[in-house]
């Protein structure tokens, strides 16, 4: 948290630490404050938001690719019977 | 083994002649993109416009009125076939569109995130896998949309509200297009906010502003010129973005506007125009450069714009 948004805010009456040196009256510092704290918020909500995505997209592939992955996958080329056919044509050769 | 040391005059030639080389190939690199583009030019042109030897050009078959006014897309229709790009218009634009309204807040936040509040630490951890984001391949992407995106969060959602949301939609389409440019528009936004010289934000501090304050009312407007540059960069990409909106968006080229209906780009048309059976000499197949063209113009007239808005509202410190 900033220099800036650590200044605290007593509420009214308050006497207790830390010292501050914002009028409690002063609506408009509060308003201020609270609002940066909001867009902080919402900034690192939108931050890991975007993490979260990477996230369930790594999930959502390795979760449909479980069961299909094999070495017989990796290493059979083309075939007519998708239950036989591989990758190898695409890594190594187009022709299979 | 001992060398012979070279007279003064001798060696200050050879340090010319290394000069004049280095200046040859990075003359040639600079060289080598502007040919790229006159070559793509030439191939667009020489089919679209105006073919040489035997061949038709599409616009000597199809008025460019008609190529600009109509509303129906059916290139392989033979008879029938008609050339009006705007279903193909719409479909890129209302992709794009989405696609920032997806990406803009969320690319921006993410740049103010960590150029302003993250520590150093949390940046370090925070935009490498930001970037893993940029590096997946767009087919992927489609794939995620397609078996993710569609029938996991946007159906059961219209579903509440009564609405059976096809499972090819553009709305899908450009959720995907936005989340793959949010790290573009993150990372360059990032790099030109994080450009903007400390004296101006300690002395916002100094006057009592918030965070709030100096990042919305200092930060960014300073850097605003770069900003808006990414924004039409990332525009630009997701016009041209074409397997994730081909998998997801699907194949029908309508005129509307309807995110929920399935919708065709311009790129989507062109893989599959390209990857079908007609023949070379086509008018279906001469229309993927006509398409070509029409998206050429586009993305040349955003980069135009971006690079007058970088020029325009630079902010200069010293």
């Amino acid at each position: 948290m900033s220099s800036t948004d650590a200044v605290s805010v007593p509420s009214s009456g308050a006497t207790s630490s830390p010292v501050s040196f914002i009028s409690g009256a002063d609506s408009s510092i509060r308003r201020r404050l609270f609002l940066s704290r909001v867009f902080s918020g919402l900034c690192r909500f939108v931050t890991y938001a975007a993490l979260a995505v990477l996230v369930v997209l790594l999930t959502a592939i390795i979760w449909s690719s479980l069961g299909r992955l094999s070495l017989d996958f990796l290493y059979n080329t083309n075939s007519s019977n998708p239950t036989k056919a591989g990758m190898l044509a695409g890594l190594w050769d187009r022709s299979g | 083994m001992t060398t012979a040391k070279l007279p003064a005059w001798a060696s200050q030639r050879v340090s010319r002649r290394h000069e004049k080389f280095i200046q040859a190939a990075l003359f040639l690199c600079a060289a080598l993109s502007v040919l790229t583009t006159a070559a793509i030019i030439l191939v667009l042109v020489t089919n679209a416009v105006y073919a040489p030897g035997d061949k038709t050009a599409f616009f000597e078959r199809v008025s460019l009125w008609e190529f600009v006014s109509g509303t129906h897309w059916k290139p392989t229709d033979g008879a029938d076939a008609r050339f009006g790009i705007l279903p193909l218009l719409c479909g890129t634009l209302m992709v794009a569109v989405i696609a920032s309204l997806v990406s803009v807040p969320a690319g921006l936040g993410a740049a103010i995130y960590m150029s302003e509040y993250a520590s150093p630490r949390e940046r370090e951890f925070l935009k490498p896998i930001l970037e893993i984001l940029a590096g997946i391949p767009s087919v992927v992407y489609g794939f995620f949309g397609l078996k993710f995106i569609t029938p996991w969060i946007l159906k059961p959602l219209f579903s509440l509200v009564g609405i059976d949301l096809p499972i090819f939609n553009a709305l899908s389409a450009g959720i995907v297009v936005g989340i793959m440019v949010t790290p573009l528009i993150a990372s360059l936004s990032e790099d030109v906010i994080r450009s903007v010289p400390r004296s101006l934000r300690e002395a916002a501090y100094a006057l009592g502003s918030t965070r709030f304050d100096v990042s919305a009312r200092i930060v960014v407007p300073a850097a605003l010129s770069g900003i808006l540059a990414a924004f039409l960069l990332a525009f630009s990409r997701a016009i041209g973005e074409t397997m994730a909106v081909a998998i997801t968006g699907g194949q029908r080229a309508i005129a509307t506007l309807n995110p929920m209906e399935g919708a065709q780009t311009m790129t989507g048309f062109m893989v599959h125009a390209s990857t079908g059976d007609s023949a070379a000499d086509s008018i279906s197949r001469m229309s993927i450069y006509a398409v070509g063209i029409a998206l050429f113009v586009i993305t040349l007239t955003i980069n135009i714009i971006s690079g007058w808005i970088l020029r325009r509202y630079r902010e200069v410190y010293q």
